[in-house]
């Protein structure tokens, strides 16, 4: 098996006339926790989904530990997108026995354990939740699985800061340390000192990826400081302001 | 993992559809007990005639709903429940694309059967209430009839075979036919839900033009001694009907086959969740 979890070769993805990928060449190790880092409609959202096989691309080729999307990798992808996803006619119970049902890597005690500390009732109906539970819940079954690969679409997104810690520190004590994290997020400021390494995303195109100690060293700023630096210019400078 | 789809779906529906269904036959029993007593609303009062005006119309209401309901549910268990925000659960789940179609229309088949079952079980009941019916099969004389008929017996229940058989692939056609319709819709990114009616119509409009078109051509490519030996053959008239039924069961399979490969081609290759 390669050591490579995650490649992309040269994927473009367009929908119609519009490209939000542009000749993307990624490549993820294993045990990482990377940020996806880029502005709105710089084409994260659109890598993270072709990753999953939510969407399939134009040209080029996306692996997860050798294999093409489908079946076998999304076994071991665990995936919180950036919008609730659940059937409104279930409770948390039954979310519980869904992901126990289909994920072989499903921790139910723990994450009957993060329910509890949630005061998450089992018999309570999904559609009774409020907004900030429903994501909580999602993260929730997301991190109680151990999986290779964690794909986490702005999770921290739109959440006050209370809810933001809450994310993070469930993110940072649940993910197997074997496996990667990668985590979408225009927010840098509230994650870069969980970050190993990040890749900034510029208008579907790669501009930077490295890693985070790598890049205080070289540029003598944080990785805020610089993606601010960078996005603020990015309208003048565009996409041939590559690193 | 595909039962598991499965057995999500039949919770899923059976929520919406199972207390629609108890009612059904609660108010045929109501409407059978109501009429099996004719002194009841012969009497004149006033609640036998609110009771002799109303229950009918409630139960005919309920049996147009549960028709209503259970259409909704198989389009909306397809729409909502894979191609809105429950389809990045789902397409996310270790599963191949074609056990997401399947699990919705093994699903959406069995509701619709089961929901024929119960509009059946409703008219029998009103039926049997009024002793309107007599459900006795006289086996003895099916079998001396059978005897004394062999070869159109052996037509007759070869039919009725291919009859059952032909139902039901109209009821999985007609389902694939609405998956294949939104599939198409899903493929603009704006109003995916007039375009997918627009091609649900375009595609009845095909069909038909398509019926027609193969008729007329079979006549003309068939040699008229063929016709002649089809419809002069001493078996023709108990053969007939069978091999018309296998000719539609054919059809019927050939359009399964495009609908399901098309939908299952649009789901894997131009997914697009919103």
């Amino acid at each position: 098996m390669s050591s490579e979890l995650v490649t992309c070769k040269d994927l473009w993805l367009s929908y119609g006339t519009v490209t939000a990928l542009s000749g993307v060449n990624l490549t993820l190790a294993a045990g990482r926790i990377v940020g996806l880092l880029g502005p709105n409609g710089s084409g994260k959202t659109t890598l993270i989904k072709l990753l999953n096989g939510l969407i399939q691309p134009t040209s080029g080729t996306v692996t997860i530990q050798g294999l093409t999307p489908g079946p076998k990798t999304k076994a071991q992808v665990s995936y919180l997108p950036d919008r609730p996803y659940f059937a409104d006619w279930m409770k948390v119970g039954d979310m519980l026995d869904f992901f126990e049902d289909f994920y072989l890597d499903f921790r139910r005690d723990k994450a009957e354990e993060m329910c509890g500390r949630l005061g998450l009732k089992k018999n309570v109906r999904i559609r009774t939740l409020s907004k900030g539970t429903l994501e909580k819940l999602q993260l929730v079954l997301v991190m109680s699985r151990r999986s290779q690969l964690y794909l986490l679409d702005e999770p921290i997104a739109g959440v006050d800061p209370a809810a933001r810690d809450f994310i993070l520190r469930t993110i940072l004590t649940n993910y197997n340390e074997d496996g990667t994290v990668l985590l979408s997020t225009h927010l840098i400021s509230d994650v870069e000192q969980v970050l190993d390494e990040v890749v900034f995303l510029q208008e579907g195109h790669v501009i930077l990826h490295d890693n985070v100690d790598a890049i205080r060293e070289r540029e003598g700023k944080s990785v805020d400081a610089l993606f601010r630096e960078k996005f603020r210019m990015g309208g003048q400078g565009g996409k041939d302001n590559v690193w | 993992m595909f039962g598991k789809l499965v057995k999500y779906e039949l919770r899923s529906s059976g929520r919406t559809l199972l207390p629609i269904w108890c009612a059904v036959l609660v108010l045929s029993a109501a409407n059978a007990v109501l009429f099996s007593r004719p002194s009841f609303f012969e009497s004149g009062s006033r609640i036998a005639m609110l009771l002799t005006s109303i229950l009918p119309l409630v139960l005919f209401a309920l049996w147009v709903a549960m028709g209503v309901l259970t259409l909704i549910f198989v389009i909306q268990r397809f729409y909502s429940g894979l191609l809105k925000s429950e389809g990045y659960l789902m397409f996310t789940l270790p599963v191949r694309v074609s056990s997401l179609i399947g699990s919705r229309l093994l699903t959406a088949t069995i509701m619709e059967l089961a929901g024929s079952l119960v509009g059946i079980l409703g008219i029998m009941i009103l039926l049997i209430g009024q002793n309107g019916i007599n459900l006795t099969v006289n086996l003895g004389d099916l079998l001396r009839a059978i005897k004394l008929e062999p070869q159109a017996a052996r037509w007759g229940i070869a039919a009725l075979v291919e009859l059952v058989v032909l139902g039901l692939l109209s009821v999985i056609e007609g389902n694939l036919r609405i998956y294949m319709s939104i599939a198409l819709g899903h493929l603009s990114r704006r109003r995916r839900g007039v375009l997918a009616v627009g091609a649900f119509i375009g595609l009845c409009i095909i069909i038909s033009v398509l019926n027609v078109w193969a008729a007329s051509f079979s006549m003309q490519i068939l040699p008229l001694s063929w016709i002649d030996w089809l419809t002069n053959a001493s078996w023709a008239n108990y053969a007939l009907p069978s091999l018309a039924l296998g000719l539609l069961i054919l059809r019927a399979l050939v359009l399964c086959a495009v609908w399901w490969l098309g939908t299952q081609r649009i789901l894997t290759r131009r997914l697009n969740l919103e």
